[in-house]
């Protein structure tokens, strides 16, 4: 049978250390695909997992054992991922063009409702969302990350991010208004 | 009558709605809101989950 979490923490808080790698092969996957989500880069994502999990470690004893190793742990990971994104900055500031005309930029795409996952795939269409998401604020883009793609409550946001429900659902809708700003330049065809 | 605002609209798009059913009945009534929800739907769906 497989070895539970808590057990496995157990083993660890007794001194065997070694039993820690197995927690991390078990949640690397999890905490990896949210790092990649929220920073949006692999590199930053890869050290984003290391830092976690020895975050994780070095606060192993403060670990509540009613709750679950794996929400714990993805919270830890949620937040070195917001500071990896405020420590990068640039786009933090990024201030969206009111000026800017879409028309220019326009980009003609088929109704979605025909085959939404191959036009995902065009590279104008991913670029575009990119450049959407890289005008969101840490803040901003970890909580729709949260929202939108890893599909958690807003108490579960406000409660990861360390804010009040309210301002976590404030960052989902300002998030949402910009990325629909971002992807005005889609037509989307009837 | 009163439309809804894009912030009531992404609330219920996310099931996070206070008053979803208020919601769904405004939406049948309302087309200026359906259609206003159809584009936000159509926009919010367009946005590549990343694997």
């Amino acid at each position: 049978m497989e070895e539970n979490d808590h057990s496995i923490i157990r083993a660890v808080l007794t001194g065997d250390k070694e039993a820690y790698g197995k927690l991390v092969v078990r949640h690397s996957q999890t905490v990896f695909r949210v790092a990649f989500r929220i920073t949006g880069d692999e590199a930053d994502a890869e050290e984003v997992v290391q830092e976690a999990f020895l975050r994780g470690y070095q606060k192993l004893e403060s670990f509540e054992s009613r709750s679950e190793f794996g929400t714990w742990i993805y919270r830890i990971a949620v937040n070195c991922a917001l500071n990896m994104k405020n420590k990068r900055k640039p786009d933090a500031n990024y201030q969206i063009a009111e000026d800017a005309d879409p028309t220019q930029h326009q980009v003609q795409v088929a109704d979605t409702a025909a085959d939404p996952e191959r036009l995902l795939l065009s590279q104008e269409i991913e670029a575009l969302q990119a450049r959407a998401m890289q005008r969101l604020t840490a803040t901003e883009r970890t909580a729709f990350v949260l929202r939108h793609m890893e599909a958690r409550s807003t108490e579960e946001i406000a409660a990861t991010l360390h804010i009040a429900p309210n301002a976590a659902k404030q960052a989902v809708f300002r998030a949402v208004q910009k990325l629909r700003r971002g992807l005005a330049p889609l037509r989307v065809n009837a | 009558m009163k439309h809804l605002t894009e912030e009531e609209l992404v609330a219920y798009f996310y099931k996070d709605s206070p008053q979803p059913e208020h919601v769904t009945i405004h939406l049948r009534k309302c087309s200026d809101c359906a259609d206003t929800y159809a584009a936000l739907r159509r926009s919010l769906t367009l946005l590549k989950v990343i694997a």
